[in-house]
């Protein structure tokens, strides 16, 4: 069998669809639908005779003639009082704390004259070191949304302060006295001074019992190390009418209870990935969503280094990992098995009985079984160094994970899971949450207050919910900065600040100090939660704006608490000074010794698989997440990390199963249709029901997707009863009016479907699966999705792989051997490499000055997306929506290149064959099925800056030349616009600006530079371009010269560090890097000349000024070099 | 010689009165500027400041009996204070919690003549209106000049159609006289066409004429579009360079400070202006002075009267001057500051402590200084590329003045070849560094 590995980008590419071959022979996908704009109803509006043309075209001219006579008077206003640390034109950075309920992130944000405009993580202190995913990054685009409450409401009107806060201290008061139900419902709070504030403000509402704070660690009762005052730890909940509930829309509830009855503690411990050489993942996205993913993302690419490390040892941690659906995490796995939603009890079963030999009887399949007892090997050769983690929020699974992991050895200090210092988040009691839920459902509850959550939204009986919400008997009170399906429902808004306007204390994890510090003034008439809730406790008066009642709170809670535990600072000013400058700080902490208590583990029946013929998975992805930012339009114009489809929620299914749902057989045009996404081939839809709920959605066929599973993304569905969230909620049209796409009733559509309603509470906890039907709906649906746009037609040699074996043992040759071109010169033929052959004379960058040069790491490099957002972010890069993404019109100047890999030929023609055959099993266990389970490249793909550029040479105005820093400028005010530029690029990463995005019809809802609040987060240090012009990646070169500077002004050279570009500034995982090459010390002068350093497309000889680091997996077989000597490859002919 | 005595005398009455006029005039000068000098930062001649109105403080000491102490409290206020001789020099020293400066190096004429000066200070009329600045040029009057131009066209139109009409009506009584036929029936058009026709040569030479002087002026001005050399928008307050960098020597980085940090020199803050305008209060250097530091006031919420901030700001919207297209980044920074461009303000900005309100000099102004302080004469309007690409082609640049030029240095020795290129006429210029390049400014 041959072991040749072909790539694609998505099921079109494999199969050379039809549509495929003829755009990827196009330089550009360019062509409009005329058909559809001809047809389009709207063409009335926009009739345009000859005539009319010339009356324009006559008054244009004259326009322009007039319009340049004048000199426009522009009004520059200087500050009255300027704030002392504002330099107008200078960057400020502030260290902060990112916290959703969701996500957890030490942030560093960059502001502008007041202005927040760039986020990116922290790398020098704090838990994440630097881990941010695309919402965080995207964030700072959620502060200017302009459907941002401005001030509090009462019963869906604009409100005052004053009315709201006597109204509602009155109405808590009169409930409290009968003896009435009040409860406050909140998403997990790691803030210490707000847990005090909430319980102060419960208390001041009614006397309740409370519960001593013991110590987690020597179980002794607490005292306060200040007034020696006993300390309460909150409030008998069963007995009192006054409670605190906490609801987190993805849970980890079960695991909290399992911990709770193997270790005695209702903890989350704290993972350190860094430490494992073995991880076996039962669906637990711990790259983009699971827990702390932002800490576990950087800590695991730590492991994930091939090269010698400092102690002398060479190692890569070796990943398994068990999905349905595929998520980030999944991609980047060594090994990776689709399962069934049902069977991750079985997997977990199946691992424990292979690592402990305790066997609880489940059945499992031959396939799974296989992957279980290779993954179970590799944990018991590195006992202590390994770490199982299951996603599931089911305790029977977690009680099996933790067996697992104690039979392993892997708790302890300074172990892979260290149980003693455990995590705040996620503290959520599904339990209660289901308590609470019927209670307020059957009319129970007398006050609700929701702080954070949109329970309305993500329950899974959210509908139920919200009519309970709005009954008038129950005084109902949100806290929301949006009027969104939860708070539009409750009588009165107290919208709080968002979260670059707020002070706030977080303890994420024990001994972990952190602060959120504000940016920005506030930009509304809000008031931060905390300080509403004082004010109702009457514990504070209403203060204005520059309120600093809640800082002072947090300044005094944090003497009395965590400056006594400090290290490092004697007097709190010196602690409070540096923890805000730094972000965060840590204290000391008591070690103790958590017991396993060999908790009986569950019954086999328990864990049984479904027999269901479909199963659907509720699941987040990276960009969107839980859903709190489905309005952000950055975070809709990221391509998904798998799917690389954008401003969509879509069912992902296997192919094979599409294959039989949709009847697509042979080779005939049928198999075509709704298969392959392109700009006019729609997509089938599919109704997808469980119990009674029934969503319609688009199917996108997902390689590597169990069989009879199917996805359907969380987040999506918002604002269904039109609730005002942000205008790129909503789906727009397909033609240029730019309108809402609206239903039968003229109602606005939101963005897909909520598939919160598939989730189900069962045993107390949140179920994110369930048995499904799926049928199809006999409707189409374009998706916009970028996989197969700027395909590089035949040029595979872009990937170099290879496994970890070969660069220990192995020669560079062997995996990474220099391309050799066949030349002729005097009548004999010989091979040469191709880096000494050119066209051109050198362009004179080497040792001149500066030679600006990145390494992109392909083995470092997950995929995540982070470096699209901030690159779209710091250049101004214009949202497009989706019907332009259709047309592959896309402006991100990075893209990020998701290659599919699987084993030629002979597999695919056996599997076409099996696929034929009378009762096939589907075999897992075969691997190399092409689109079954296929292994995945990310590959980051920008301008390459080559000294050689195809794209110089070709332009007419001379708009792009090449600096002697080795950057391929781009002059825009020179731009003609023939695109012959893009033409000749060879790594297709030009894009044309097609529009005036700032100003045309077409982008008013989704492009933030049409909103004068929004557009308030524009870079001003980078042009906004215009329609007309070719745009791509200028390596940050205002950051460049920024860099060159400040080294000018400090008399020194520059340094790494200096200048970094947006994407390497943002990469958790230091997968890119940037620096000056000609200086021999740089960090990017030693990557590129190491060993798995190599240029794309070398062969073509464009010497670009960017190096990808071949992409090494622990898997046993290295994977053959798509070609290395290009001479004999076919397409060569063409140059 | 009939008249010679009395041309003597009245030589001798024209030297008296000449000396007479001169005599005041020198002395109230005297006594003017010595009061700017010494004690304008703290009194003013009619209102009380951070020390008492000086108006009629002679009377007052003369009042109290203690008309030589005066010169003695000038020259020393806390000694005579402490003295224990004179009660009104301690009235007095009780005026406000800071002391009196003593100005020992006065002697008692020119004490005198700035009492006198300040007795003789007549309260300026309020409604006096700013109006023009001292270089004359306030404001830009584009519109005046084409409404002349308008009103002239019909005007003379008007004439024409006037005389055309009258010759007309001539050419047909002399016509009808003649008793010659007129073809009353042709068109307007056809009448046109056949006058071209009989003077093709005219008309032609005066279509090339035209097309051949409009084109070229089209061209001209076209070339001037967006050219911003001496443009001088109005501004809110009638802020005098003049004065502040000129007279007084203020340095250009004291208000525009962020010119060595940052992209922007800056505009002054309005807090920056008060570090001297909480007590100068007010100004006759020019008609509407004061008002215009009234303006000052209004913008920081200052009550001049009682010395306090009301807290009450409005910002001042100034017209921006200098203005670069937005595709282009200007660093200041890069320029200005010492470790970088070290270039003078000078090159750029031209003499601005000449100026009044804040303009965009001129080329030939600038050139007028080339020479001094390294600033080198070019050739094209201000503000355009082709201005900022003829100093990048000129300006040498010191590799040895900071470790990031001796780096860059360095690694060009390690290339001696290209090292040779561009120094070959002994001096590496910003253009031989990049400075020529799109990527520097455009991105």
């Amino acid at each position: 069998m041959s072991m040749k590995k072909t790539y694609w980008k998505g099921l079109d590419e494999k199969d050379q669809s039809p549509e495929f071959v003829q755009n990827s022979n196009k330089e550009f996908r360019e062509d409009l639908s005329v058909d559809e704009f001809i047809g389009s109803e709207a063409i009335g509006d926009f009739q345009t005779g000859r005539r009319d043309f010339l009356k324009f075209l006559g008054f244009g001219v004259a326009a322009a003639t007039l319009a340049s006579c004048e000199t426009p008077v522009i009004k520059s206003i200087p500050y009255v009082n300027k704030p002392e640390d504002v330099t107008p034109g200078v960057a400020n950075w502030y260290a902060s704390t990112f916290y959703d309920g969701n996500d957890y992130s030490n942030i560093l944000v960059k502001a502008r004259e007041g202005r927040p405009i760039w986020v990116k993580g922290n790398k020098d202190f704090g838990l994440t070191k630097g881990g941010i995913t695309p919402r965080i990054g995207a964030s700072v685009l959620n502060l200017y949304n302009s459907d941002r409450l401005r001030g509090p409401v009462k019963s869906g009107e604009p409100s005052e302060w004053s009315v709201v806060d006597a109204e509602v201290k009155g109405k808590l008061k009169d409930i409290a006295a009968n003896g009435g139900k009040i409860r406050l419902m909140s998403n997990t709070v790691i803030s210490p001074t707000t847990q005090k504030i909430m319980y102060d403000f419960l208390d001041s509402l009614a006397p309740v019992q409370r519960v001593a704070r013991f110590d987690a660690i020597t179980g002794q009762p607490m005292y306060d190390p200040e007034t020696g005052e006993q300390l309460f730890d909150g409030i008998e909940m069963n007995e009192s009418d006054v409670e605190r509930v906490e609801y987190d829309a993805t849970s980890y509830s079960a695991m909290r209870k399992a911990n709770e009855e193997s270790f005695g503690y209702r903890s989350l411990p704290t993972y350190d990935f860094s430490l494992a050489r073995v991880v076996v993942s039962i669906d637990a996205d711990f790259m983009a969503n699971w827990l702390m993913h932002t800490k576990y993302n950087v800590d695991f690419a730590e492991t994930r280094k091939p090269e010698k490390r400092e102690d002398g040892e060479q190692w890569m941690s070796k990943h398994f990992h068990f999905e349905s659906v595929m998520s980030l995490t999944g991609a980047n796995a060594d090994s990776r098995c689709p399962i069934k939603p049902s069977e991750q009890g079985a997997v977990a079963a199946a691992i424990l009985k292979y690592v402990t030999g305790k066997d609880l009887g489940v059945a499992v399949s031959d396939e799974i079984d296989a992957y279980a007892a290779k993954a179970a090997d590799k944990l018991k050769e590195h006992k202590g160094q390994s770490l199982v983690v299951a996603g599931a929020n089911d305790k029977g699974i977690q009680l099996i994970v933790n067996e697992i992991n104690h039979a392993l050895n892997n708790y302890g200090t300074g172990k892979t899971i260290d149980l003693n210092k455990e995590i705040y988040l996620k503290n959520a009691d599904d339990a209660k949450v289901e308590e609470l839920v019927n209670d307020v459902v059957g009319g129970k509850v007398d006050a609700l207050l929701i702080v954070g959550a949109n329970p309305v939204y993500s329950l899974p009986n959210g509908d139920a919910f919200g009519e309970a919400l709005a009954n008038e008997n129950m005084l109902s009170v949100s806290f929301s900065e949006f009027a969104d399906e939860t708070a539009s429902k409750c009588t009165y808004i107290c919208p709080d600040h968002n979260y670059l306007e707020s002070w706030q204390d977080m303890s994420p994890s024990l001994g972990e100090y952190a602060i959120q510090q504000p940016v920005i003034r506030p930009l509304f008439d809000t008031r931060q939660m905390q300080e509403t809730l004082l004010v109702w406790s009457g514990k504070a008066e209403r203060a204005d704006k520059e309120s600093k009642t809640y800082y002072n709170y947090i300044r005094e809670f944090s003497k009395k608490w965590f400056f006594p535990t400090s290290k490092d600072y004697s007097t709190f000013d010196e602690f409070w000074n540096w923890t805000v400058h730094n972000g965060s700080s840590i204290n000391n902490t008591d070690i103790w010794t958590a017991e396993f208590k060999n908790p009986s583990l569950p019954a086999a029946s328990s864990l049984k698989s479904s027999d269901a013929a479909w199963e659907v998975v509720a699941y987040q992805k990276s960009g969107i997440g839980e859903g709190q930012y489905t309005a952000n339009p950055w975070l809709q114009e990221l391509p998904d990390a798998i799917t690389k489809v954008c401003w969509d929620n879509y069912v992902t299914m296997a192919p094979a199963d599409c294959y039989d749902l949709f009847n697509i057989t042979g080779n005939e045009k049928g198999k075509w249709d709704g298969l392959y996404i392109e700009q006019e081939t729609p997509v089938n839809m599919v109704n997808v029901t469980v119990g009674e709920q029934v969503l319609k959605l688009p199917v996108y066929p997902l390689p590597g997707q169990a069989r009879g599973t199917i996805g359907v993304a969380l987040g999506y569905g918002r604002a269904e009863n039109q609730e005002a969230i942000g205008s790129a909620a909503f789906q727009i049209k397909l033609d240029q009016t730019g309108d809402y796409d609206l239903d039968a009733d003229g109602n606005k559509k939101p963005i897909g479907g909520n598939s919160y309603k598939f989730t189900s509470f069962v045993n107390g906890s949140i179920r994110y699966y369930a048995d499904a039907d799926v049928a199809d709906a006999n409707e189409k649906y374009f998706l916009a999705c970028t996989q197969t746009h700027h395909t590089i037609m035949g040029r595979t040699s872009i990937l170099r792989e290879t496994n970890l074996e070969s660069i220990i043992s192995g020669h560079k040759d062997d995996y990474n051997p220099a391309h050799e071109l066949h030349v002729h010169t005097k009548g004999h033929g010989e091979h040469v490499n191709a880096t000494d052959v050119s066209l051109w004379d050198e362009h004179p960058v080497e040792f001149v000055g500066h030679r600006w040069g990145m390494s992109v790491d392909l083995t470092a490099c997950n995929g995540c997306g982070v470096c699209i957002v901030a690159c779209h972010s710091e250049n101004n890069v214009p949202v497009v929506g989706k019907d332009e993404i259709r047309r592959a019109r896309d402006l991100h100047w990075l893209r990020m290149d998701r290659y599919f890999s699987s084993i030629d030929d002979d597999a695919r023609a056996r599997w076409e064959k099996d696929k034929r055959a009378e009762g096939n099993d589907w075999s897992y266990a075969n691997l190399e099925v092409p689109e079954d389970n296929p292994s995945v490249v990310f590959m980051p793909m920008m301008c390459h800056h080559c000294n050689h550029a195809p794209c110089e040479t070709v332009c007419p105005v001379a708009a792009t030349t090449h600096s002697n820093e080795g950057l391929n400028m781009m002059a825009y005010n020179r731009c003609i616009g023939t695109r012959y530029c893009g033409n000749n690029c060879p790594y297709k990463v030009r894009r044309f600006n097609w529009f005036n995005y700032r100003d045309y019809r077409k982008f008013k809802h989704v492009n933030n530079s049409q909103d004068e609040m929004a557009r308030m987060v524009l870079n001003p240090d980078v042009t906004v371009r215009s329609r007309g012009v070719m745009e791509k990646c200028s390596f940050c070169v205002q950051r460049i010269q920024e860099g060159k500077l400040n080294a000018k002004a400090e008399s020194r050279a520059v340094a790494d560090g200096d200048v970094v570009t947006a994407c390497a500034d943002s990469c958790p995982n230091g997968a890119i890097v940037f620096g000056d090459w000609n200086d021999e010390e740089s960090l990017v002068r030693s990557k590129t000349s190491g060993d798995r350093a190599y240029q794309a497309l070398e062969e073509i000889g464009v010497k670009p000024n960017l190096w990808y680091q071949v992409k090494v997996r622990n898997v046993e077989e290295a994977a053959e070099l798509a070609h290395v000597d290009t001479a004999d490859e076919p397409h060569n002919e063409e140059h | 010689m009939k008249f010679h005595w009395t041309n003597r005398l009245r030589v001798a009455t024209f030297i008296t009165v000449l000396t007479f006029l001169a005599a005041i005039p020198v002395k109230a000068q005297d006594g003017k500027s010595l009061f700017k000098a010494n004690c304008a930062s703290c009194h003013k001649a009619l209102k009380n400041s951070t020390g008492p109105m000086l108006q009629g403080a002679k009377a007052r000491w003369t009042d109290a009996g203690e008309a030589d102490n005066i010169y003695k409290w000038v020259k020393d206020p806390v000694g005579l204070a402490n003295s224990g001789t004179s009660p009104y020099a301690v009235q007095i020293s009780e005026y406000s919690p800071t002391a009196m400066t003593a100005q020992g190096h006065l002697t008692n004429e020119e004490i005198d003549a700035i009492l006198d000066y300040a007795d003789n200070v007549k309260p300026v009329a309020k409604t006096a209106v700013a109006s023009s600045d001292v270089d004359g040029k306030d404001g830009q009057e584009e519109g005046g000049a084409l409404l002349w131009i308008i009103l002239l066209i019909v005007v003379f139109s008007v004439v024409i159609f006037a005389a055309r009409g009258v010759r007309k009506q001539l050419a047909y009584v002399v016509a009808e006289k003649e008793g010659e036929e007129i073809e009353l029936n042709k068109s307007i058009k056809e009448k046109l066409g056949e006058w071209i026709v009989r003077n093709w040569k005219f008309t032609t030479i005066a279509f090339v004429l035209l097309a051949v002087t409009g084109g070229a002026d089209l061209m001209k001005r076209g070339f001037q579009v967006g050219v911003y050399a001496d443009y001088k928008p109005s501004q809110p307050i009638n802020y005098s360079h003049k004065l502040h960098a000129g007279e007084m020597g203020i340095d250009c980085k004291y208000c525009h400070n962020s010119a060595e940090k940052s992209k922007h020199a800056g505009i002054p803050t309005v807090n920056v202006c008060m570090n001297c305008h909480e007590n100068v209060v007010e100004s006759d250097y020019r008609l509407g002075s004061t008002e215009n530091i009234a303006k000052i006031h209004a913008a920081a919420g200052y009550d001049s009267e009682t010395r306090k901030y009301t807290g009450n700001t409005s910002p001042i919207v100034w017209n921006k001057a200098h203005n670069l297209p937005d595709h282009v980044f200007f660093s200041h920074a890069q320029h200005v500051n010492t470790k970088t461009g070290n270039i003078d303000c000078k090159q750029c900005h031209g003499n601005v402590p000449t100026y009044g309100l804040g303009r965009v000099s001129t080329t030939e102004e600038i050139n007028q200084l080339a020479g001094t302080d390294g600033i080198i004469p070019l050739t094209k309007p201000l503000l355009t590329m082709g201005w900022c690409l003829e100093c990048h082609n000129e300006k040498a640049v010191d590799l040895t003045k900071s470790d990031y030029y001796k780096e860059l240095h360095g690694r060009l020795k390690s290339r001696p070849d290209f090292l040779r290129k561009i120094s070959e006429d002994d001096k590496i210029t910003v253009r031989e560094l990049g400075g020529w390049e799109c990527a520097k400014c455009h991105y």
